[in-house]
């Protein structure tokens, strides 16, 4: 059992040691390009929709902070009501320079294609409806549409994050988008987030639009356009602000429709795994999260399983009377492994402070030191939990949202 | 962009090997000190059996103070079971030095030398001390050797003087202690020999352990 408790410690070590110096190497070779933007002559007209169901605390917000947008052409915005049971349609309707379409419910990639359908203006901007862009959000945003991108996507920062849980949620969005930018030097932005992304129209019709039967339509539909060799772009320093889950339970369910839907996602592509023909889906998006999959359920089994050990010792220390807490239990011996964790926990360190210092250049936010020792320890050992039970969700096919 | 991911892998394959030889670095380190610990545990041996050869002499005279023998004794036994508690820790540490087998049976034999010293001791003194041998496997550590093991410790940490605790690695081939399990008919590991009579086989309690030893 050494053997193998040892080996898998090894591959964890190495996965995550080239991923930290590839995001660090990623960096270091581009960081002045960070929040760099393309010089645009004219400005394309843009299709704003914003897909609701059952919404009617946010929509209002929505739909302001989208009126508000800063932008050198008439904006087309409309709302597509998915069969909401509450007020949304009433609240939405009170606009006037807006349009409004009710339609039965089919989910949100159905209402997006709805408004795709709808939609007259070159760019197509699709914002959640509990989502609150920035108003120069488009205006950092639209430059990007260079001759071969189809997609630009923004900062998702979190909303009033008060509670632990929010906090946590806002280090990671702020996390992910560090690296999601990083990820467009590898031309493998993975996901076109539904808080607010840009499309080209003509694009997304060719391509048959948004997948329905995907739980998950923003990370397909990015997979999808660099099966097309598409480029996705990322303006960090243009920002949309969302609510986030504040109880554990919510979180969760939102995770775990993630994860199905990444699943789905990967399944859907898996055929062009290591194929070269196929942009950086099959070398690199693929492997990438085929590898993540699996060593997250390995780590989760070795969670388990030294938890297990944990509880048999407890329990042979009270069937045996010795004390668990015995002279040589936390006795200190540095080995190979351990000198591997140190790196690991510097390169860490580093990754964590370069996020940081670019982020700050992009959005106000509170560095409290226990916050990141929980997100970094805690929080994201709880994912593998998550991805399990997506799992058995993927497997038996229950693809709900 | 094929640049960035060989960087990074080339990177990667030198962190590991800068931890692989940091890895051989501790492991070099450990067994060095092992190495001096094992010397000055020698020199500690060898004061205390020349004490025991004096103290032969002087039962001729009958002017033996047994006192001043058992104290050193005992000085002596409990620096050499620290010290195996150390080199058991070392032991797990060590992962690219096989060599630490090597330490580990010469610090057998020392232990088996200053078990046959604490007999000879206690007939020739007429102590109270109770011995506790524990053979054990170095080749099959289960999960209730384990116990046995934290049970001895703890056993030991209570009774402090009171009791002699040796530790014998038993399938490591020494010819003494082969020589030993067949005389005391110790037919599976781990086992307990508590005062050279009664062999126990594991898991004891710690409860069931101070029915046979003063403490």
């Amino acid at each position: 059992m050494d053997i193998i408790l040892d080996s898998v410690n090894l591959i964890f070590a190495f996965v995550g040691v080239y991923f930290t110096f590839l995001f660090i190497l990623l960096f270091l070779s581009n960081k002045k390009k960070l929040l760099r933007r393309p010089k645009i002559n004219s400005f394309p007209s843009v299709s704003i929709i914003i897909p609701a169901h059952n919404e009617e605390e946010s929509i209002e917000g929505t739909i302001e902070s989208v009126k508000k947008l800063e932008y050198p052409k008439k904006k087309e915005i409309m709302v597509v009501d998915d069969g909401s049971t509450d007020k949304t349609f009433e609240i939405a309707n009170k606009f006037r320079d807006i349009k409004i379409f009710k339609k039965k419910r089919g989910g949100k990639a159905s209402a997006l294609n709805f408004g795709l359908k709808q939609a007259k203006g070159e760019i197509v901007v699709c914002v959640d409806s509990d989502s609150y862009p920035e108003k120069d959000a488009l205006l950092k945003t639209v430059p990007f549409f260079e001759k071969n991108v189809a997609a630009v996507t923004t900062s998702v920062i979190v909303k009033n994050a008060k509670g632990i849980l929010e906090r946590l949620q806002e280090l990671e969005y702020i996390m992910v988008a560090w690296s999601r930018k990083l990820f467009e030097y590898l031309d493998a932005i993975y996901v076109t987030p539904g808080p607010m992304s840009l499309y080209k129209k003509d694009v997304l019709q060719k391509l048959g639009g948004f997948d329905e039967k995907n739980l998950t339509e923003d990370i397909e539909i990015a997979w999808r356009l660099i099966k097309h060799k598409y480029k996705i772009k990322m303006a960090l320093d243009a920002k949309v602000y969302t609510h986030v889950p504040k109880t554990i339970k919510i979180w969760w369910h939102q995770r775990i429709r993630w994860n199905v839907g990444g699943l789905q996602t990967t399944a859907k592509y898996f055929n062009l795994f290591l194929k070269k023909e196929f942009g950086n889906i099959g070398t690199f998006l693929l492997p990438l999260f085929s590898l993540s999959y699996a060593l997250s359920i390995v780590g989760l089994f070795l969670i388990i399983y030294v938890a297990f050990v944990w509880v048999r010792y407890l329990i042979g220390a009270y069937m045996f009377g010795f004390n668990p807490i015995g002279p040589f239990l936390f006795y200190f011996v540095p080995d190979f492994f351990v000198v591997l964790a140190v790196i690991s926990l510097l390169l860490t360190a580093f990754y964590i402070k370069m996020n940081f210092r670019t982020m700050k250049k992009v959005i106000e936010f509170p560095k409290k030191f226990r916050d990141i020792l929980l997100y970094v320890f805690i929080y994201i050992g709880i994912f593998t939990f998550n991805l399990l039970h997506s799992s058995i969700r993927f497997i038996r096919k229950k693809y709900e949202w | 962009m094929r640049k960035v991911f060989l960087k990074t892998f080339a990177l990667t394959v030198l962190v590991f090997i800068i931890g692989f030889y940091a890895g051989i670095l501790f492991d070099n380190l450990r067994l060095e000190e092992i190495k001096s610990r094992l010397t000055e545990i020698d020199n500690l041996w060898n004061d205390v059996r020349l004490l025991q050869s004096f103290t032969q002499r002087m039962i001729d005279n009958k002017s033996l103070d047994c006192s001043i023998l058992l104290r050193e004794n005992l000085i002596a036994g409990d620096k050499i079971y620290q010290e195996g508690q150390k080199v058991e820790e070392y032991e797990k540490a060590n992962r690219f030095t096989p060599t630490i087998f090597v330490e580990k049976e010469r610090y057998a034999l020392l232990d088996l030398q200053f078990w046959l010293n604490s007999i000879d001791m206690k007939r020739i003194c007429n102590a109270s001390y109770s011995t506790v041998i524990y053979f054990y496997s170095q080749y099959n550590k289960t999960t209730e050797q384990g116990f046995q093991d934290r049970v001895l410790l703890d056993l030991k940490e209570k009774c402090g003087p009171q009791i002699i605790y040796i530790t014998f690695p038993s399938d490591m081939g020494i010819t003494t202690l082969n020589v030993i399990r067949d005389i005391y008919n110790i037919e599976k590991l781990p086992a307990i020999m508590i005062n050279e009579s009664i062999v126990l086989y594991s898991p004891k309690s710690m409860r069931e352990l101070e029915k046979y030893v003063k403490c």
